[in-house]
């Protein structure tokens, strides 16, 4: 089993950017939907690649190419035993990381108990997960926003002030069904699901 | 770990994040034990929130990459850490 010890980041790096642009700041009604990480945490293997953290990153993600190959696509689900253990914080960067590698990348949040990659990248969603798995005319790619500056794709749990829903959600024929269609988009699918 | 078992039938394999120093290894044990399908699963095992001082203080060489003590071999700027070379 492989084992990897991400250093902590400091408590700086999980506050709001100072530089004036807040996430989803630049989310467009018409045209597609894009979205900033709203601390620099989550962006670490970007922002500060040579950090120890990105190296501790880039670690965690050569033992998953080891254990996957070339089996594309993959869907890989980051899951924690408790609350806030950082695992949102890993889930986002190892995203980064494939996607900035020529991986076509979705990050979904399926922590449906805890929407924090939801708030953290895009807290003014209007649409999310749960609008696409209760059937309608919306298209996946309505619901899709890609990161400014990189090629990562995130789908949001569901728009703002929504109830979370729980486990059931999850093994729904539904979502294995939304699943499949996404599979036929990307090559890699990071899910963040709840402890 | 409820909701991460009942994603198994789209998940390839499941990434364990567990905050190191404070999560009891017992504690994760009993998770896995319920949920043996994230055990069958789990593709890797990441440590997070580590205090790099003090992981020193552990035999936890292993699988941490490039940690601070090693890249400062490759910073010219600050000769004085460069283990070994020129002390």
């Amino acid at each position: 089993m492989n084992r990897v010890y991400l250093p902590e980041l400091p408590q700086s790096a999980f506050q709001p950017r100072a530089d004036g642009r807040d996430a989803g700041s630049s989310s467009q009604p018409v045209g597609p939907l894009t979205f900033r990480s709203s601390a620099k945490a989550l962006d670490m293997v970007l922002d500060e690649p040579m950090s120890p953290f990105a190296e501790a990153l880039r670690s965690v993600k050569i033992a998953a190419d080891y254990r996957f190959g070339v089996k594309r696509p993959v869907v890989i689900g980051f899951v924690s035993a408790f609350p806030n253990e950082g695992k949102s914080t890993t889930a986002k960067n190892f995203a980064s990381l494939d996607a900035r590698q020529d991986e076509n990348v979705l990050l979904m949040d399926c922590d449906l108990r805890n929407l924090h990659l939801t708030r953290s990248l895009t807290p003014t969603a209007r649409h999310g997960l749960l609008d696409l798995l209760v059937g309608g005319e919306m298209s996946v790619h309505q619901a899709l926003h890609r990161e400014q500056g990189s090629n990562l794709a995130f789908l949001p749990a569901c728009a703002r002030g929504r109830a979370p829903a729980t486990g059931d959600v999850l093994a729904s024929s539904a979502i294995a069904n939304l699943l499949d269609e996404l599979r036929a988009h990307f090559s890699v699918i990071v899910v963040d699901l709840a402890p | 770990m409820t909701d991460a078992s009942a994603a198994a039938s789209f998940v390839d394999g499941y990434q364990l994040v567990i905050e190191w120093g404070r999560t009891r290894r017992a504690a994760v044990a009993a998770a896995l034990a319920a949920n043996p399908v994230i055990a069958a699963r789990t593709v890797g095992v990441s440590l997070s929130k580590v205090k790099l001082d003090k992981l020193e203080l552990f035999d936890a060489r292993e699988g941490y990459g490039y940690g601070s003590q090693y890249m400062s071999r490759y910073d010219h700027r600050t000769p004085e850490h460069s283990l070994g070379v020129g002390n």
